[in-house]
């Protein structure tokens, strides 16, 4: 298993970069294809590959019926044929074991027989591909991209290595003239490039890695460190969730660049955010676009819904009519980034449950709030309330996680329940939190870190970061560069003796 | 092309920077190791005639700037502590690739140990240059560990690049780190004393056969040993050894001697060394500085002696010994109140004789016998005032 | 026409937005007005199907950029 944070991985991209600009620019996408062959077989068990092959077969023999018929029943059945084929093999390898896990407890119940538990292994990045492939196959449908008949550029689309590990979920449209074109070298692209990887390695080893040393040392045994400590983790495990997703966010857009291809954000400071709703446009942003224009807006725009509305209308008025199939489709939506997030009920009624509430409350509530924010005079335009929201915000998104944290719904309860039996303030000043398995001189690391990247962060609300530092000065500059390989290097957490962070996000 | 060159300039930035960087964070052992290796690559080529190698027995017991001094023996001892046995036959490939001694004294103490401390496999690979060598040099006792510890084989890769190891120095690093470090080719200075008496020095009566995956390696030895022009001897450092290591060491001298090789086996010669019971050793299988001093100087003799060795005292390029020796003399003068007393009657250190009155008291005669002193010394070879 | 189609496209948006005051042109896009999020844009573009009794397809519906894409895409339409 070759991680992108490895030195390995470092040495053999740089070598597909000089690979890459000495070959005729026509060829290019041919030897993206080797690398992402050559990525896959390394990442993965090789014979995984046969799923993606059988995905990108279906997908290129139905866009070849889609492009004959153009808007035909033909195309109709084809889209649904390659649909359920795709999410069919998704289901298959990861919700196969859900589905038998129920059927076998509703079994218990009723005295039934029960089901040996299937277990596939998956090739890598199969939740993202499908999505992107699916999302493709819809757009074609509607006429928002020409169905794509040649079967390698449909092997690139759905396998282009940068989007393995973790995404982001793409878009045809937006990648279909990149992806086969020709590019030069262009020497700021390049560099900018490998800034953005070395970025993302030190939010992975320097800050994800340290945090979760803490996180998973008070996950392993929440009744030993009940109350604060149960903050704490919660606290820095959103630290640890996004230095981890967005720095591997960092590294495989950043590599991507290299190429000349410019993937889609996954994420824009959503820790700034004033409320959960806007949360979730900026934290893991293709996914949230994919259920908005691929599941929401379908469902919302359904004859049925329609309906609904209307009838809803004449019993219980406009804003109901509008708000109650609003609702229902949302949950719907949350249901199912539930279920995306892993065949458990613990994600589908832990995090999408609880994220559909505060969203749902959050926007029945709004009245309300309007009311007191005028009743207490508060300016909502400060930054001291923009403090507020986000830490709001924060706060709500832990709760949220620790049921994707923890291994079961019982768990995160417990923990819920543990994190306020006890008052215990004083470990945060009395070195407690040097005892969690991260020395003193460790804890400080990670704390400036955070700081490092706050500081980053809010830089990067008003600009690109890496185009202000090109128009620093030469000596300037390099320092920077110098020094955040240097800080890797002798701070990142990788080596014996420590455990090198597994990528939360790659099991999809 | 001005690119080019910015990218050339940028990465000799970076690997400088990196380079300073692992030279704190590497490791510094007390046994200065670091020191044996680096002041060996330093050495000029081709200079040396003769090159010890072994554990702390051998690095303790024979300073090559002392036998210079004695008698113009140009030797370098490429010991570190706990050496394991396996790492011999790299080691002398190492060393032939830029010296050509005439003569290798090997201390086979280790042949009586057939597992490895994997910190004592770092001591010696952590700083050897990067070559095909090393690679074979860690493999040689990474198999020696795999084959005897019992435990799952290790992984190697983090000994090929120590850097995912020493990075994580950092928290731990000091003053001591940016210091200059000591320049006597990785000698060091023990001066604790404890008494011992001749009924401790027990003869190798018993007989425990030894690790035969030892035996393979010392075939393997061998079989390399005897295609070099240089002569092998195998010495066996005084020292009071317990019961078992008697044995397994008894067994490994016949075994030597069965494939005819040379073997010098120096408890019989304590008397010849000089040694006294009273005050050169630090504990039961090592002598301390003092001691040290007189088993060099008695090996210096015999490698002379029995092999020819050239005297080279007021030949060229030979400072890096002369340094040593008065380094380390400078060193152990301000160090030791034993001998810093005697400095001042002009007296040297090898021509004194200690006579014990008790438990770490001594007299001290003169070379002419007469009492200069009653001297006391506390388990750290500090000079402690008596109570007349 | 298209200035037609614009009072009755503010009639729309002050009956989905519960805002008499909203005033739009061309160039107006879901960040100059309160409350327009994609969940609201569901809402408005079925009020403003519902208002000029056409359907939107998909390919529209993703593509529109600000409230002057949407009007040429009811002139067209209608």
């Amino acid at each position: 298993m070759m991680s992108i944070t490895s030195l390995q991985f470092v040495v053999l991209f740089l070598v597909s970069v000089g690979i890459y600009y000495l070959i005729p620019g026509r060829l290019q996408w041919y030897a993206l294809i080797a690398f992402s062959a050559y990525f896959f077989c390394v990442s993965s068990k090789p014979v995984t590959g046969l799923y993606l092959a059988a995905s990108i077969l279906i997908t290129t023999a139905v866009s070849t019926v889609m492009k004959k018929n153009r808007e035909g029943r033909g195309a109709k059945a084809a889209l649904i044929a390659g649909i359920l084929a795709n999410l069919g093999i998704l289901a298959l390898l990861k919700y196969s074991g859900f589905f038998v896990s129920n059927l076998n407890a509703a079994g218990r119940l009723l005295g039934g027989p029960q089901i040996p538990m299937p277990s596939f292994a998956s090739p890598l990045g199969v939740s993202f591909y499908t999505f992107s492939i699916v999302g493709y196959l819809l757009d074609c449908y509607w006429g928002i991209t020409e169905p794509e008949t040649n079967l390698l550029k449909n092997a690139l689309f759905a396998g282009y290595y940068p989007l393995l590990t973790s995404g982001p979920i793409v878009r045809h449209k937006d990648l279909k003239d990149q992806l086969y074109a020709a590019h030069r070298f262009d020497w700021e692209r390049v560099t900018f490039g490998l800034q953005r990887i070395f970025w993302g390695i030190f939010k992975k080893l320097v800050i994800s890695a340290r945090a979760g040393v803490i996180v998973d040392t008070v996950y392993s045994d929440t009744e030993a460190y009940p109350g604060l400590y149960i903050w704490v983790a919660a606290l820095l495990f959103m630290v640890q969730l996004y230095t981890d997703f967005s720095g591997c966010m960092d590294i495989i857009i950043g590599a991507s660049e290299c190429y000349g291809i410019i993937l889609p954000e996954n994420f824009r400071t959503p820790f700034f955010s004033r409320s959960v709703q806007e949360y979730w446009q900026r934290w893991h942003i293709t996914l949230g676009l994919w259920m908005k224009d691929y599941l929401m807006y379908p469902i919302l725009r359904s004859r049925a819904f329609r309906n609904m509305g209307k009838s809803l209308k004449k019993s219980l008025g406009k804003k109901a009519a509008r708000q109650i199939p609003t609702y229902l489709g949302m949950l719907i939506l949350w249901i199912v980034i539930g279920l995306w997030h892993g065949g458990a009920w613990k994600y589908i009624l832990g995090e999408g449950m609880w994220f559909f509430a505060c969203i749902v409350l959050g926007q029945l509530m709004e009245p309300v709030f309007k009311k007191w924010i005028a009743a207490l005079h508060i300016n909502t335009e400060t930054f001291s309330w923009h403090l507020f929201q986000s830490a709001r915000v924060y706060l709500l998104v832990c709760i949220g996680n620790l049921f994707f944290r923890l291994n079961s719904f019982r768990e995160a309860l417990k923990a819920m329940r543990l994190s306020v039996s006890r008052f215990n303030p004083w470990i945060l000043f009395d070195g407690s939190l040097d005892q969690l398995g991260l020395s003193d001189k460790n804890v400080r690391v990670l704390f400036a870190g955070i700081l490092v990247l706050l500081v980053v962060s809010a830089l990067q609300e008003k600009e690109s970061v890496r185009k202000m530092i090109a128009r620093q000065n030469l000596v300037f500059r390099w320092i920077l560069y110098v020094g955040l390989i240097w800080l890797i290097v002798v701070f990142g957490m990788y080596g014996p003796g420590y455990d090198a962070a597994s990528f939360i996000y790659q099991q999809f | 092309m001005r690119k080019i060159i910015s990218v050339i300039a940028f990465l000799a930035v970076l690997s400088g920077t990196m380079g300073k960087t692992f030279d704190v964070l590497w490791e510094r052992d007390d046994g200065f190791s670091r020191e044996v290796y680096e002041q060996f690559y330093d050495l000029p080529r081709n200079s040396v005639d003769a090159v010890v190698i072994g554990p702390s027995a051998a690095r303790e017991y024979y300073f090559a700037g002392e036998a210079f001094h004695h008698n113009g023996v140009v030797s370098y001892n490429l010991s570190t502590s706990g050496q394991p046995f396996s790492a011999i036959l790299p080691l002398i490939k190492e060393v032939e690739k830029t010296q050509d001694p005439s003569v290798y004294l090997i201390e086979f103490r280790e042949l009586e140990e057939d597992s490895v401390n994997l910190g004592d496999v770092r001591k010696i690979t952590d700083n050897m240059k990067w070559s095909r060598n090393r690679i074979d040099t860690i493999n040689s006792m990474l198999d020696q560990y795999d084959a005897t510890s019992g435990e799952a084989p290790v992984e190697r890769k983090d000994y090929y690049t120590s850097f995912g190891v020493y990075h994580n120095r950092w928290e731990d690093v000091n003053a001591a780190d940016f210091g200059e470090s000591e320049q006597w080719m990785g000698f060091g200075i023990y001066n604790s004393i404890i008494t011992m008496t001749p009924e401790d020095l027990k003869p190798f009566d018993e007989y425990y056969d030894i690790d035969p995956y030892l035996l393979g390696e010392l075939d393997r030895l061998i079989s390399y040993t005897d295609t070099l022009d240089a002569k092998i001897v195998f010495v066996l450092m005084p020292a009071f050894f317990h019961s078992d290591s008697r044995g397994l060491l008894n067994c490994a001298m016949q075994q030597l001697q069965a494939r005819g090789q040379e073997v010098l086996f120096l408890n019989p010669h304590m008397g010849d060394i000089g040694l006294s019971m009273d005050v050169d050793f630090r504990e039961e299988e090592h002598v301390n500085t003092y001691g040290s001093i007189k088993v060099t100087n008695f090996l210096a003799d015999y490698l002379q002696q029995q092999y020819g060795l050239p005297d080279r005292r007021g030949g060229n390029g030979l400072e890096k010994w002369t340094n040593a020796y008065e380094g380390f003399r400078k060193a152990i003068l301000k160090r030791t109140s034993v001998l810093a007393a005697y400095e001042e009657l002009g007296t040297l250190l090898d021509t004194c004789r200690f006579e014990s009155t008790g438990e770490r008291t001594f007299d001290v005669y003169d070379e002419n016998g007469a009492l200069l002193d009653h001297a006391a010394f506390d388990e750290n070879g500090k000079r402690i005032e008596q109570v007349q | 026409m298209r200035e037609e189609i614009y009072e009755r496209l503010t009639e729309v948006f002050h009956d989905v937005f519960d805002d008499d005051s909203i005033e739009i042109g061309d160039a107006t896009t879901a960040a100059d007005i309160d409350g327009w999020d994609s969940l609201t844009h569901i809402s408005l573009l079925s009020a403003v199907e519902d208002e000029f009794d056409i359907t939107f397809d998909m390919k529209a519906v993703q593509g529109l950029k600000n409230v002057g894409a949407m009007v040429d895409l009811i002139e067209d339409m209608i």
